[in-house]
């Protein structure tokens, strides 16, 4: 009996209590992360080609130093840091004014909240596929909409700034409510009083924002901001359908290309290795980004 | 001139009436307390009187203006909030601050305020704190202190010290009566609790289920309560209400059937009194003698409990249907099953008819 | 001025909402008339605003005709519906429950290396699924998780663990420990704290939480292609399918199904949209 309770026991030590909670998904993050990660890390420490027979050689940095020197690895970089940083920009805007639109009670709002959250509940391959139809010369809505004033059909993905735009525009349509969702949870959740004592003492409205809501909302538009960053910077299907990454490598981002050389080229220890730069500039934006962030809360407290 | 006054004041809540038709009026240096139980309509009141609840009809009218079109800003009052309401992001100066912002002030002048209103609530110590660095006492004077640091008016408090710990409610009560008589503003306090009201008001609102029983001087509510809630409400011990039947009258004497007892009791009123009907007597604990023997004018019973109440003690009286309590000095001594008898002090007797209001 | 409670408007609000609801549905509008639209109508020029509606696509989904044929089969579209809903819903709600529960840990009983783990349970996410595709279908395979319900649900509670962890620990730490403090002095069990006390606050998260880790799984595609077998495949692959080649694509059939595929989504999103919308209302306090 005693062996028992006491092994129990050591379940129930509040000491353990937090380690315990978070075992679970630890470990089942672990479990399907780890060997896939191993897997291709250790890839891209090779030299493979999945078309041909030749079994992988060891050959240390041979890859990196390869996708390093490449240009258009720094073109694409490039791309994929103008699409992720326009995107997550208007996202961040247009999502936040969204949500401040959202935060009061007014009749319908159940409904016609519905209406904007409707894009970011379609796929990647729907909004493609229909943003190409829209961005179609010939019976696409936005050329037929120029041709009014301007009598002529418009191409807009035949520019390499034009083709940056549709993808930047599609993208930012589809994940502007997921950035509003958050704006909101955070703006709800401020307690109606402290608006009522800002009333009672008369506080103008833009003070009300920085000094009572923005503190309340603050950490959920950081999480907003991280996750879509992260997100963007994977983006694939999206531009592969729009573009397929052109004209040319206009539209090129990081991971069409990785998938280019990958299934294309069969390039495959190759794209790996570029996966993986893709990755470390993911996290040390990341990094640096949390640390920024942390700094100023401790600045405050 | 600072008053406020409201008529007719209603707030419907679907099929609840949260308030109903309530008539106030309050000058400037009175100070009103709104007391009741909880859901009375207290705290809706003065949240209407605030603009935060729009009415549902009558109308609010401060300073001899009819505020009911003008929002909360415009109608320029302070509140303080029953949970603070500060704002945590700011410290207690910039808390202190807020208010000042929309009337133009020079930083001086409104640096000047800070340490005036630090120093009558004592809050030079925390003045650079946030709101989740103090405690509870600090955050209510915080929350005073942001009210009456303005020129509004009129002030509105509500509860303001319903969580505070018994010591410090009773230090924070004298502090603010002497902040609010020195400020001699039109004052409006909701509680719940009697002894606050007792003790800060110039004039207690009783209120229960939305509907204003009584409106009196402290010590009025206390003596000439007008019906059986507001007397059963105000004074503790609880006042014993007793229900009664009128046997017989003989000018200023009345003899009453209580518990299956004939008690005779000297009442002087104006209004006439029927034979054989119902009344309620309201005989408040520490309006009783004890005595050894049975005699015409007392209530004969059995001990059944004492209560320590410190200085006092509380005697639980049986009869043969309901206990009387009584307040006897400690010396007393007495033991559970003794027989005694309670004699009722002269003209401290309340008459109160079958519909439950006083009888003068 | 109208006099009206703070965090209140009326219809003038409803009016503005309305007509930028409306130009931001818009797209999707044009892909939910498309649905009702003949093949003729989609691709005219100009626009054809007025159109007679058809269920010929609706009809499409579920019996459908090879080209130059005139028989119909079943597609055994209902298949895929339900995968979707069982996969997503299962996933989910995996995700939400170990996910909420690590959340608290990170919360309530940090540990020291706490910010590590967690910036490597993001990390987790920042991996192009290209990269890791064929690493996890070969281990699959190997462990005979293909094609079965168990490997893709396994999948997707990993993918939506570091949101689900990240969002709720935000919340969790929003929360004013008080309230749970003087439970837990009145003996309340650790159970019903969190239960009783913590949970409740945190609906808006919970809500939000799970209607994006529902979106991000019921439309996910690359890892849905290759690791569902025959009677496990969900909708997008079925989509895909539609598409075939690049020319021709059927947007009406394309519309349908997009617009069959959005309704559970919107009714989830519909009904949590109370919990997402209820604000705290009083007590918690941000520290």
């Amino acid at each position: 009996m005693n062996s028992i309770t006491s092994f129990f026991g050591w379940f129930l030590d509040p000491k353990r209590r937090g380690p315990l909670l978070i075992a679970p998904a630890i470990i089942i993050l672990l479990l399907v992360n780890i060997v896939p990660l191993m897997w291709s890390l250790g890839l891209s420490f090779f030299k493979f080609r999945a078309n041909q027979m030749k079994p992988p050689s060891f050959s240390w940095f041979y890859n990196y130093e390869k996708m390093l020197t490449k240009e258009n690895i720094w073109e694409s970089l490039q791309t994929t840091g103008i699409v992720v940083a326009s995107s997550v920009f208007i996202q961040m805007i247009l999502g936040f004014a969204l949500a401040m639109l959202f935060a009061k009670k007014f009749p319908l709002r159940k409904i016609i909240l519905m209406l904007v959250l409707t894009p970011m509940m379609l796929s990647y391959v729907a909004v493609g596929i229909f943003f190409k139809l829209f961005y179609e010369p010939e019976f696409g809505l936005l050329s037929q909409f120029i041709q009014i004033f301007t009598g002529e059909m418009y191409v807009l993905l035949a520019t390499p700034a034009g083709a940056l735009l549709g993808v930047i525009v599609a993208d930012a349509w589809q994940w502007t409510p997921f950035v509003m969702l958050l704006s909101l949870a955070g703006l709800v959740s401020v307690p109606k009083y402290l608006y009522e004592a800002a009333e009672i003492d008369r506080i103008s409205w833009w003070r009300q924002f920085t000094t009572i809501t923005f503190p309340y909302v603050r950490s959920l538009l950081l999480l907003a901001v991280l996750f879509r960053t992260i997100e963007t910077f994977k983006i694939f299907d999206l531009v592969y359908i729009l573009t397929n990454g052109g004209p040319g490598t206009a539209t090129e981002t990081i991971a069409v290309l990785v998938y280019r050389m990958a299934f294309q080229y069969f390039r495959t220890s190759n794209s790996t290795a570029l996966g993986y730069i893709l990755i470390f500039i993911v996290i040390v934006l990341t990094s640096l980004y949390l640390y920024v962030i942390k700094k100023r809360e401790s600045a405050e407290i | 001139m600072s008053t406020i006054e409201i008529q007719n004041l209603t707030k419907v809540y679907g099929d609840l009436t949260a308030v109903n038709q309530a008539d106030l009026k309050v000058d400037s240096d009175e100070v009103l307390c709104l007391l009741g139980p909880s859901g009375c309509g207290k705290t809706t009141t003065l949240r209407m009187i605030a603009g935060l609840e729009p009415q549902t009809s009558g109308e609010i009218i401060i300073n001899n203006n009819n505020v009911n079109l003008m929002s909360t800003r415009q109608r320029n009052i302070a509140m303080a909030f029953q949970f603070y309401a500060l704002y945590p992001s700011l410290t207690v100066s910039e808390n202190l601050a807020n208010p000042l912002f929309a009337d133009n002030l020079s930083q001086d002048h409104i640096d000047k305020k800070i340490v005036e209103i630090a120093e009558i609530l004592q809050l030079q110590d925390i003045l650079n704190r946030k709101p989740h660095q103090l405690a509870e006492g600090e955050k209510q004077r915080v929350a005073v202190g942001r009210a009456i640091i303005r020129d509004p008016q009129c002030f509105l408090f509500d509860e303001p010290l319903s969580r505070l710990d018994v010591q410090l409610r009773e230090k924070m009560r004298s502090e603010i009566k002497e902040v609010l008589s020195d400020l001699k503003k039109a004052t409006v306090i909701v509680t719940h609790d009697q002894l606050e009201a007792l003790t800060m008001a110039t004039k207690i609102a009783v209120m229960k289920d939305g509907f204003i029983e009584q409106i009196s001087t402290p010590h009025d509510i206390f003596a000439k309560p007008k019906n059986t809630f507001v007397a059963g409400f105000i004074g503790t011990p609880q006042m014993n209400l007793v229900s009664a039947n009128l046997e017989k009258q003989n000018n200023e004497n009345y003899i009453f059937k209580v518990f299956d007892q004939l008690i005779k009791i000297k009442i002087e009123t104006s209004s006439k009194l029927s034979d054989n009907s119902n009344y309620t007597l309201g005989i408040r604990p520490r309006s009783f003698e004890v005595e050894s023997e049975k005699s015409e004018h007392n209530i004969a019973g059995e001990v059944d409990l004492i209560e320590n109440m410190g200085a006092e003690r509380l005697l639980h009286m049986k009869t043969t249907s309901a206990s009387i309590r009584a307040v006897i000095s400690r010396s007393l001594n007495l033991n559970i099953g003794d027989k005694i008898f309670l004699l009722p002090k002269e003209k401290q007797v309340h008459l109160f008819g079958n519909d439950g209001k006083a009888i003068n | 001025m109208r006099k009206r409670a703070i965090g209140e408007a009326g219809w003038g609000w409803t009016i503005m909402a309305a007509i930028v609801g409306f130009i931001y549905f818009f797209p999707v509008l044009f892909m939910i008339l498309t649905a009702f639209r003949s093949r003729m109508d989609t691709l005219a020029t100009p626009p054809k605003w007025f159109f007679s509606p058809t269920l010929e696509n609706f009809y499409h989904i579920f019996y459908r005709s090879t080209a130059g044929s005139t028989e119909y089969f079943a597609t055994g579209f209902h298949m895929y519906f339900f995968n979707s809903i069982y996969i997503a819903g299962v996933s989910v709600l995996l995700a939400l429950i170990i996910g909420t529960l690590a959340a608290y840990g990170f919360s309530r009983y940090p540990l020291k290396g706490n910010d590590t783990y967690l910036f490597i349970i993001l990390t987790t996410r920042m991996l192009p699924p290209i990269i890791v595709i064929i690493p996890i279908f070969l281990i699959f395979r190997l462990t005979g998780l293909a094609g079965s319900y168990t490997g893709i649900i396994l999948l997707y509670t990993c993918f939506n663990l570091p949101f689900s962890i990240w969002m709720m620990k935000s919340f969790f730490d929003e929360l004013n420990t008080e309230i749970e403090d003087a439970a837990r002095m009145d003996g309340s069990s650790e159970r019903s704290v969190f239960f009783g006390i913590c949970i409740p606050q945190v609906k808006a998260g919970l809500a939000a939480t799970s209607v994006f880790a529902l979106i991000l799984t019921w439309n996910e595609f690359l890892f849905a292609l290759l690791l569902t077998g025959k009677g496990t495949r969900t909708m997008p692959n079925a989509m895909a399918r539609t598409i075939g080649g690049e020319i021709n694509v059927d947007y009406g059939l394309l519309a349908a199904m997009i617009c069959f595929f959005l309704v559970p989504i919107l009714l989830i999103t519909y009904v949590l949209q109370n919990q997402l919308l209820r604000g705290v209302t009083f007590g918690t306090i941000k520290k």
